[in-house]
């Protein structure tokens, strides 16, 4: 009733009338943009948070995988190289030894003895293969350095080492993530890049140290790295991301800017809560 | 302490009966509720300098608000500080929203006491803001008198409604606190809880 008496003619009524309703408006438009932009935002975290469990999913999956992978072919090694030899060398060994000659028995325990050496060096390079002595005993510098001997050795591929600050050894299990990420880097190089030479270098700041790969094959940059590592099969990629999630470090690929050579650098803290 | 406020309100426009005295009570209220309404938007915000820029605010306009009173004409009641208020807690809760904004909250903004308050003092404030501020012609227009009527009116009903809302959401949200601790209580051990011994079992739960 009281709108029926408000004179309509005037312009100031209109003036006031609109003025209000203009800043209820507005302030209703904040209002409903604050509500659907804190919306928007927690349905980008909810789709950043899925991805990420998926990520880790991922990786988990890959590092159970390379776990079992890693279980089953030291049960073949076993199975298939040291069995079949402590087996023979039983054979050598049986009751009927005794009714031989004591030239065939000495043929025997010597074929035998002979035998059990060569399991003992068997099991000996599985173990290595699990923790190679160089890196338990001298440290990365001189397994890293050991490695890129070997592959130098092989005349294919010119490989070279060095190590600019490395006083101080990491920790013994710091020191075989980042070996095994060489390894693997080194493999990927090897059987992919058609690469002349590979060169390793480390570096180390207050805070950082990193790890360097230079090879002139072709090699991967950082968003061919990030689509191999969600959409291949592979476990290789996959592991040096969770080894290297482990040392709370980063991975970089990239290329130089004169395009001759690729880049893989992996930058640690010195800091680790390893 | 809105129940506060509204006894003050109550009181100047029912019991106390000389016009001269309401407009004093009216300058009353009007810093009770900058004080109150500060003091509650003072522990919304994040921002390190709020209790500084709260108290001086509070001290300016107190100061401001005698200033005006020993300068204005006996008998009417001057509107600035008003304005002034309304534009002040504009900006504070537009404000407040930008900080909701920026450090996001994983519950919806809906769900909590504080965004109903404040949605309802900012329509309240936005919407009387025109009329505080031409209110100069308050006692020389009837047409105005009436429109002010109406918009105030209005405006103070939308905001008691959002302001009845938070009472509910609060509500709802106290309820759901309380069931989610009762689910707490049930602590089972795992490592000592043994099927077979209901005895055990019992203790735990």
């Amino acid at each position: 009733m009281i709108y029926l008496q408000i004179p309509t003619n005037t312009g100031f009524n209109y003036i006031l009338l609109f003025g209000t309703l203009a800043m209820v408006s507005l302030t209703l438009g904040i209002v409903f943009f604050v509500i659907f932009h804190q919306r928007k935002v927690n349905r980008f975290n909810a789709e950043l948070k899925r991805l990420e469990d998926e990520k880790q999913q991922a990786l988990l999956n890959a590092s159970i995988k390379f776990q079992e992978e890693e279980r089953n072919r030291i049960a073949a090694d076993l199975h298939d190289d040291v069995g079949p030899q402590l087996a023979t060398a039983r054979l050598y060994l049986n009751e009927n030894l005794i009714n031989l000659e004591p030239a065939a028995q000495l043929q025997s325990i010597f074929s035998a003895k002979q035998i059990i050496d060569d399991a003992i060096q068997l099991i000996r390079n599985i173990s290595h293969s699990m923790m190679p002595p160089t890196l338990k005993n001298f440290g990365l510098e001189s397994a890293v350095s050991d490695l890129f001997q070997k592959i130098n050795g092989s005349g294919t591929i010119n490989a070279s080492v060095r190590f600019h600050d490395y006083r101080t050894r990491l920790k013994l299990e710091q020191e075989l993530l980042i070996f095994r990420i060489v390894q693997e880097l080194i493999n990927n190089i090897i059987k992919h890049s058609n690469a002349g030479f590979v060169h390793f270098t480390q570096n180390a700041t207050a805070t950082h140290s990193y790890f360097r790969l230079h090879h002139d094959g072709n090699g991967l940059t950082q968003t061919e790295f990030d689509r191999l590592n969600h959409v291949s099969t592979g476990l290789g990629l996959k592991n040096i991301t969770s080894r290297v999630k482990v040392l709370n470090g980063n991975i970089t690929f990239d290329i130089d800017q004169s395009k001759t050579y690729y880049k893989v650098t992996l930058e640690l803290p010195k800091e680790s809560n390893f | 302490m809105y129940v506060g406020l509204l006894a003050v309100n109550i009181y100047f426009k029912f019991i106390s009966i000389n016009p001269l005295k309401n407009l004093d009570t009216k300058r009353i209220f009007l810093l009770l509720e900058f004080i109150f309404l500060n003091y509650y938007f003072s522990f919304l915000i994040k921002n390190k300098y709020k209790f500084l820029v709260s108290f001086s605010s509070v001290f300016l306009f107190i100061l401001y608000s005698f200033y005006d009173y020993n300068n204005s004409l006996k008998g009417t009641f001057s509107f600035i500080p008003l304005v002034i208020e309304c534009f002040y807690f504009l900006l504070l809760i537009i404000y407040f929203f930008y900080e909701t904004i920026k450090y996001n909250i994983s519950k919806p903004l809906y769900n909590s006491t504080s965004f109903w308050i404040s949605v309802g003092f900012l329509i309240y404030f936005s919407g009387n803001f025109f009329l505080f501020l031409f209110s100069s012609q308050l006692s020389s227009n009837p047409q105005f008198r009436t429109s002010f009527t109406l918009i105030y009116n209005v405006v103070t009903i939308i905001k008691n409604i959002f302001l009845c809302t938070a009472i509910f959401v609060n509500a709802s949200s106290a309820d759901s606190n309380s069931k989610i601790k009762s689910s707490n209580k049930i602590d089972v051990d795992l490592d000592t809880f043994n099927p077979f011994n209901k005895k055990t079992n019992l203790r735990l739960l």
